[in-house]
């Protein structure tokens, strides 16, 4: 009994990805830092450098997060209802994962500069491990496996494009491009089947 | 079943009555895990008709456990229901009755 109502609050806890509108949503973050990576390669010297970058992520961020937001209104509420998640306190277990991996990070691209242990480009690589870890975290977090796929993708990708030889922006600019194209062709899917057994439901939504 | 209340007949009779029923006991566990959910979600997770859902959510809220909201979305009217604070003790007391319930009959 306590198992069955427990599956109840985990089901509601991830309602938000069960559309796969947030993949979609996050493939096509992807492709505007693709962009912008891509511009800051071929002008080096470009605008969207240092503070301004995160600032246009972050924008960008929020700008597919109301997109996802309308879309679901259309086309997610109207069959399976709507839900409000709750704003959790920070968890600790997660900010102590967040700093042990920044660390880790900062160690290996320390250790990499003095001893460079394999001369390969080591910067798709780390893009690789960030996404993994991101996509690690939502998969602990949300108890969804299909995340843990999109991290092991990432760490594959990120690795052969440092092993092919590209630069730090290319890298990443081809990174973004490759897992954007994996979240929205895997969106797609997962929205194309919920879509399938959940038909709009007829009248009003309420008693 | 009787086996196992025989293990430990005083645990389940102190449940809240209110909350020992599947289609309340659902709706409370969806709505302690989130912000709020609307009437249609919850419809599709008890599986109950507007009218009998509509019974359950007015004993919740009579008995303090909920709130409900009505309200609009564009023209779409939208029932909202939140837990309140005594809803989630409530709740939590139960799911902890519930344990203790189920360790004690496993363990003798």
């Amino acid at each position: 009994m306590n198992t069955d109502l427990e599956q109840y609050r985990e089901r509601a806890k991830k309602y938000w990805f069960m559309d796969g509108l947030v993949e979609i949503g996050t493939g096509l973050l992807c492709f505007l830092l693709a962009i912008v990576f891509e511009i800051e390669n071929l002008f080096n010297q470009s605008p969207f450098r240092d503070v301004s970058f995160f600032i246009l992520a972050l924008l960008g961020a929020l700008a597919v997060r109301r997109l996802i937001q309308r879309v679901k209104e259309h086309s997610t509420y109207p069959r399976t209802g709507y839900v409000s998640n709750k704003k959790d306190p920070v968890n600790k277990k997660v900010v102590l994962f967040a700093i042990a991996f920044t660390a880790v990070l900062l160690l290996l691209q320390i250790y990499w500069l003095v001893f460079h242990p394999i001369p390969i480009e080591e910067g798709p690589l780390i893009g690789g491990l960030i996404f993994a870890f991101i996509f690690t975290l939502i998969a602990y977090q949300m108890s969804l496996p299909r995340f843990n796929l999109y991290a092991i993708l990432s760490l594959v990708i990120g690795s052969m494009l440092s092993l092919v030889g590209f630069t730090d922006l290319a890298g990443a600019a081809i990174l973004s491009a490759l897992i954007g194209i994996i979240l929205v062709i895997s969106g797609g899917i997962t929205h194309r089947s919920y879509l399938q057994y959940n038909s709009p439901y007829e009248g009003n939504n309420g008693s | 079943m009787r086996e196992i209340m025989g293990a430990n007949p005083h645990s389940l009779a102190e449940v809240d009555r209110l909350i020992h029923e599947p289609s309340r006991s659902i709706i409370l566990a969806v709505l302690s895990a989130v912000e709020s959910a609307d009437f249609l979600y919850l419809q599709r997770e008890t599986k109950l008709t507007k009218g009998n859902l509509s019974v359950h959510l007015s004993k919740l809220d009579e008995a303090g456990f909920i709130q409900i909201e009505k309200t609009y979305r564009g023209k779409v009217p939208l029932t909202l229901c939140r837990i309140t604070e005594k809803g989630q003790e409530a709740f939590e007391i139960y799911l902890k009755q519930l344990r203790d319930f189920v360790n004690g009959s496993s363990g003798e």
